[in-house]
């Protein structure tokens, strides 16, 4: 009976494993590595346009926030391992006053090269969606003060940690964009040349602009101009 | 149709191109030669006396001997900046020059009097250091590496070729008489190879002569002798009659040099002087008693020896017991003297002399009156400079007293700070008063001195308000505008130099002591930081500027600090380890000083001067780092007030062991940007990302030719952008500034330079939350939109820096350095990640540009217009107390100086505004209006009466 859930877990790991291109593992410590606790592992998939995207995949720790409250001071470091780079520890470190406040919600932002499919940094933020809404507002600063200070943080945080993983990879930098430019030229030409054969409208259409000042003119000053002839002779 | 027009109007839009009149008025320019290696007294002509000197930087030139001027400086090919410290072999005869150029491969005969290239011959495909060069009889020998060869002059082909098997490691010509000889030596030989070239330009076959414990570095070859010491025993090796004279002296030696028969044997007390003759062989004929300080060198005439210190030069006749010495006016910032070159003329000795700090002093000596005459002086150390920093020149008496004024000394009463402002305004209006009674002395004088008539009176009032306001030769004070400044340059020689920018003068100079080393940083270049720690902005506190540099002995930091106005040394503090890394803090301490942290090779930190942990703000309490060691990246923590090093991330932002650091740039802590965001056509506004703990890593794959920019934000490690191209290539230099980055590169694929802008913005999001601060542990919302672009660059760059402005609110300039020797100044509005490819209307009436693939290089856009300045290494800009003018120092071979205004010149009035007839015309037509009124009442009184 002791061994059903684990069994379970394992049951429920297995096929993801099998889905997943690659996993990073995580933990996290909150002493320096003194002691660590598993906090849960991303699982990378690719997508059908050749991108990564990944899933967090939390371990089923209930006093995650209570650890957290506990240690309010302290740092929250985040150590990541990648199954496809033996060997290599990656390090992020954050505030926990900052994750309490966030409702224990990480924004986990991976950098990787998608060719290789290498991790090269894992940063690990607070997720300002789900921002506690306290007198402060949406305004909070990991700067300054102890962590009781800066919010009303609430005793009741508890729970498991949650989180959304952002993968930024490698683009490419432009080269000068001569081919486009050529291209826009010609057509600039062609259009000016097509432009110029297709301008057949007829006189009028064309310099209306013009003539319809002059016409007016003519016709203000001929209807004012009577009046004049009739009154010269009269003085 | 469209094209030349678009072209026409980009450049009417950006030419900044000065008048004819305004050369020189704002810029100044230094030409250098370098650190003398070898100097020829020479005559050209009959009268005009030079000196030919190559020089350490690969640099021959030809200096007036009674001024010191250059007569003319040809540059060699740089071999990746290399000292080279035999400088350029070379030789000559009454017409020309003849010099060993490129490596070793050719050689270039260059007109003595005026330095014109008159023929280029190659050697040969090899590169060497072993060369040698003479010229006899019509022919010229010459021998780089392996190579032997000799030439008719004038012929491009060379009569004879000899190639040896194995690369030489010494290499000589000997003349005696009619007869030439070449000796060699082989790496690991003691044999030393001779061959005759016989007089019709023919080699013989190759002699072995063996002198036992030959060494190439503790050789000396003169006229027909190699003298090489071992401990206390000198050899010398008559070339021609093969014979090797011994002899063993009393001490240790240190070095041997001479000239003729003469050998000079230094040893560490005393200098032995040693001549051979037929008869007796090698005999001392003289020993001098020597202090460390001194330097030994021998006239041309090999007749007296020269020795040099500080405090005098002493000259002793060989020939005879006389000797006399003369005293030296000491200076303390000039170094030791590093070698002497003399020679005797009828009346007095003319001696060069050559300090450790790269200064050439030409000083005559008297025999009569036992003087010495400095004719001129020349700093030549500047050709290193590395740091560069601008610093205001103290208040003005006038701008003190307004300060004094606001001044909040405590809580005073009304009365006290009532009788506090009359006394200080007292004093501004009588210091107004006293300028303008000056001022009008002046003019009267000059009038009275230069006759009378209109035209005279407005020039003359012209000339006295351009006395007023010419800088140069006003008091040591900050001006008006603050456009003075006193620029300090740090050179890897290790002299610091105090420039007033108004003229290029020196103001001091700070020699930082023989056990000078520069730091190497990690990007592999010599590197003296320089920090300015307190402005002259505290009036009641002098400035403060510190350097850093590393002990010679015991590589030990070492930091020193100065009066940026006046080059006085404040302290010198040795660190009882090597410096790693170093920077300045963002926060100053009671006393305005901003302290400078060291951190030593196994995590030792030391702050200068210290800080206090009360000084310390909540939010300064900690400073991040990044290490970037070969594929492993790794952001740390400093803990000012406990002094302690913790990294906070790790990770290897992709970088394998192939890859190359080129480039790593962050953001000045002070750097202001005064819009936030930028207006689009559709009326919304783009928010600039502005992070101020973003730095831009650039690296390249030696593999795979991939340049790779990666944005890191140091606090967290999060890498903001990453984006890479393959097929490029080393020169790469890179720019960080404001929201953007602009780099260049050399493109394999389109073989030509490309230059690339990427530009940070949050998006045009309404609901963007206007921040007091930028906080990197908070993640934004959405990544920054990243724009990029890139341009054809129809030049090569050797250095490229961005325009400062006092706000930040003038459009910056990417001012580029072209190996030819131009500086260009490219427009922001040019260089820019959004210019459309499709103008609509509404984009025209934003006056966007429009798309082209290249950017236009034009010579009226060029900051130092015809003023070429060789070799750029480095591009300083520091703001003026004009938001349009950026002060421009570029350094490399020559130091250029100019102000730059990116935008125009939209907060002065023109140059060429006239004051003075404005005014006259105006108070001319007051009292014209005057007049005519009286004198229209009066008239038609009359009209009136009659």
């Amino acid at each position: 009976m002791q061994i059903k859930p684990s069994l379970l877990t394992a049951l429920l790991i297995l096929p993801i494993f099998c889905t997943s291109e690659w996993t990073i593992d995580l933990e996290y410590s909150l002493n320096g590595f003194t002691n660590s606790y598993p906090l849960g592992n991303i699982e990378m998939r690719r997508g059908f346009d050749g991108n990564f995207t990944g899933t967090f995949k939390p371990s089923q720790e209930q006093n995650f926030g209570q650890k957290l409250s506990s240690a309010q001071d302290e740092t929250y470091s985040v150590r990541a391992k990648s199954s496809t780079q033996n060997g290599q520890t990656f390090l992020t470190t954050s505030d926990p006053c900052l994750f309490l406040h966030s409702n224990l919600f990480h924004v986990f932002w991976l950098s990787i090269s998608q060719e290789k499919q290498q991790l090269h940094t894992i940063t690990v933020f607070p997720d300002t969606v789900a921002w506690r809404n306290d007198e402060e507002g949406g305004k909070y600063e990991s700067l300054g003060k102890t962590c009781k200070e800066r919010s009303s943080l609430a005793s009741e945080s508890r729970g498991t940690p949650k989180g959304v993983v952002h993968v930024v990879g490698e683009s490419t930098l432009p080269t000068p964009d001569t081919a486009s430019f050529v291209q826009k030229m010609e057509r600039e030409k062609r259009a000016k040349q097509h432009g110029a054969d297709a301008d057949n409208r007829s006189f009028i259409a064309k310099y209306w602009m013009y003539i319809v000042p002059v016409v007016l003119f003519a016709v203000i000053s001929s209807a004012m101009n009577p009046e004049g002839a009739e009154g010269a002779p009269a003085q | 149709m469209r094209l030349p027009l678009l072209v026409t109007i980009t450049l009417i839009a950006s030419a900044t191109a000065i008048f004819e009149d305004q050369v020189g008025k704002f810029d100044w320019r230094k030409q250098l030669i370098g650190c003398p290696a070898r100097v020829d007294f020479d005559k050209i002509g009959s009268k005009s006396d030079r000196l030919l000197i190559s020089t350490e930087q690969s640099i021959l030139s030809s200096l007036v001997l009674n001024t010191g001027n250059i007569g003319w400086r040809r540059i060699m090919e740089d071999s990746n900046q290399v000292v080279q410290p035999n400088g350029l072999t070379f030789t000559k005869d009454h017409e020309y020059i003849y010099s060993i150029s490129s490596d070793g491969r050719s050689i270039r005969v260059w007109h003595k009097n005026n330095g014109v290239m008159a023929r280029q011959l190659t050697i040969s495909e090899q590169k060497s250091t072993i060369q040698a060069i003479h010229v006899s009889n019509g022919r010229l020998h010459v021998a780089s590496g392996k190579t032997l060869m000799v030439f008719r002059l004038g012929d491009d082909k060379p009569l004879e070729t000899i190639v040896a098997k194995r690369e030489r490691s010494f290499s000589a010509f000997f003349q005696q008489d009619d007869h030439l000889v070449h000796v060699s030596a082989f790496p690991g030989d003691f044999n030393l190879e001779i061959v005759k070239i016989s007089d019709d330009g023919s080699f013989e076959t190759p002699k072995q002569v063996i002198i036992d414990g030959f060494d190439v570095e503790k050789c000396h070859h003169q006229s027909q002798y190699i003298s090489c010491y071992h401990n206390s025993q000198l050899l010398v090796a008559d070339v021609f009659a093969q014979k090797v004279h011994k002899t063993t002296l009393d001490s240790k030696l240190q070095s041997i040099s001479g000239s003729g028969r003469l050998f000079l044997a230094r040893g560490s007390q005393k200098v032995h002087i040693l001549e051979v003759t037929s008869e007796n062989g090698l005999q001392v004929r003289k020993s001098i008693d020597l202090t460390s300080s001194d330097t030994v060198g021998i006239t041309e005439n090999h007749e007296s020896i020269i020795v040099a210190s500080p405090e005098s030069i002493r000259i002793v006749f060989v020939n005879s017991g006389k000797h006399f010495e003369a005293k030296r006016e000491k200076n303390e910032q000039n170094s030791r003297i590093r070698s002497i070159f003399a020679r005797k003329n009828e009346k007095d000795w003319e001696i060069v002399l050559v300090g450790n700090d790269c200064r050439i002093e030409f000083v005559t000596v008297d025999e009569g009156s036992k003087i010495v005459n400095l004719e001129w002086a020349r700093e030549e150390s500047l050709i290193n400079t590395v740091s560069v920093e601008m610093v205001d020149l103290p208040l003005s008496e006038s701008q003190q007293m307004i300060e004094d004024e606001f001044e909040e000394e405590g809580q005073q009463n009304i009365i006290a700070a009532f009788v506090r402002r009359i006394h200080s305004q007292v004093g501004q209006l009588i210091r107004q008063v006293t300028k303008n009674v000056e001022k009008a002395i002046q003019v009267v004088t000059s009038l009275s001195r230069d006759g009378n008539g209109v035209a005279d009176f407005i020039n003359s009032v012209r000339a006295a308000g351009q006395i007023g306001s010419a800088s140069s030769s006003g008091p040591f004070e900050r001006d008006y505008f603050n456009l003075r400044k006193v620029i300090i340059v740090v050179t890897s020689s290790g002299t610091v130099f105090g420039i007033d920018s108004s003229d290029g003068s020196y103001l001091w100079k700070l020699w930082l002591g023989d056990a000078f080393s520069p730091l190497e940083s990690q990007l592999d270049q010599k590197r003296v930081p320089l920090f300015v720690q307190r402005t002259t902005a505290h009036y009641q506190l002098d400035g403060l500027a510190s350097v850093v540099f590393s002990n010679k002995i015991t590589q030990n930091g070492v930091i020193v600090s100065f009066n940026p106005m006046i080059g006085k040394v404040e302290s010198r503090n040795e660190l009882g380890y090597p410096v790693k890394r170093l920077t300045i803090l963002p926060i100053h301490n009671h006393r305005h000083v901003f302290p400078v942290m060291l951190i030593g090779k196994n995590d030792e930190i030391a702050v200068f001067p210290s800080i206090a942990p009360e000084e310390l703000t909540p939010s300064t309490t900690s400073l991040y780092l990044l290490d970037l060691q070969k594929s492993s990246v790794q952001g740390l923590k400093v803990d000012i007030s406990t002094q302690k090093v913790t990294p906070i991330w790790q990770g290897n932002l992709g970088l394998t062991s192939d890859d190359e650091i080129v480039a790593v740039k962050g953001k000045s802590f002070n750097q202001k940007v005064h819009s936030q965001g930028r207006v689009l056509v559709t009326r919304e506004v783009q928010y600039k990302y502005i992070n101020p703990n973003l730095a831009a890593v650039a690296t390249i794959n030696k593999n795979t030719q991939q340049l790779t920019i990666t944005l890191v934000d140091i606090v967290t490690g999060q890498v903001v952008h990453s984006a890479s191209i393959g097929k490029s290539a080393k020169p790469i230099h890179l720019v960080h500034s404001e929201n953007w980055i602009a780099y260049t590169y050399w493109s394999e694929k389109g073989r030509r330079t490309e230059l690339g802008i990427i530009e940070l913005y949050e998006g045009t999001e309404e609901n963007h939350t206007q921040k007091e601060m930028f906080d990197s542990k908070i993640v934004q919302k959405l990544p920054p939109v990243v724009a990029q672009q890139s341009y054809i660059y129809a030049q090569g760059v050797d250095a490229m820096s961005v325009s400062e402005t006092e706000q930040g609110l003038t459009t910056r300039s990417i001012l580029v350095a072209h190996p030819s020797g131009n500086i260009h100044e490219v427009s922001r509005r040019l260089l820019d990640a959004n210019r459309p490819m499709e103008l609509t209307p509404a984009m025209r009436e934003e006056m966007m540009i429009g798309y082209m693939p290249e950017i236009a290089v034009a010579t009226e856009e060029m900051i130092n217009y015809n003023q070429t300045v060789h070799r750029v290494r480095g591009i300083k800009t520091s703001p003026s107390g004009l938001e349009s003018t950026s002060l421009v120092l570029a350094y490399g071979t020559d130091l250029f100086f100019t102000r730059l205004v990116p935008s125009g010149t939209f907060d002065i009035l023109k140059d060429d505004f006239d004051h003075v007839l404005i005014s006259l015309v105006l108070t001319g037509l007051v009292v014209g209006s005057y007049v005519t009124k009286r004198l229209a009442r009066s008239n038609a009184l009359a009209s009136q009466w009659s």
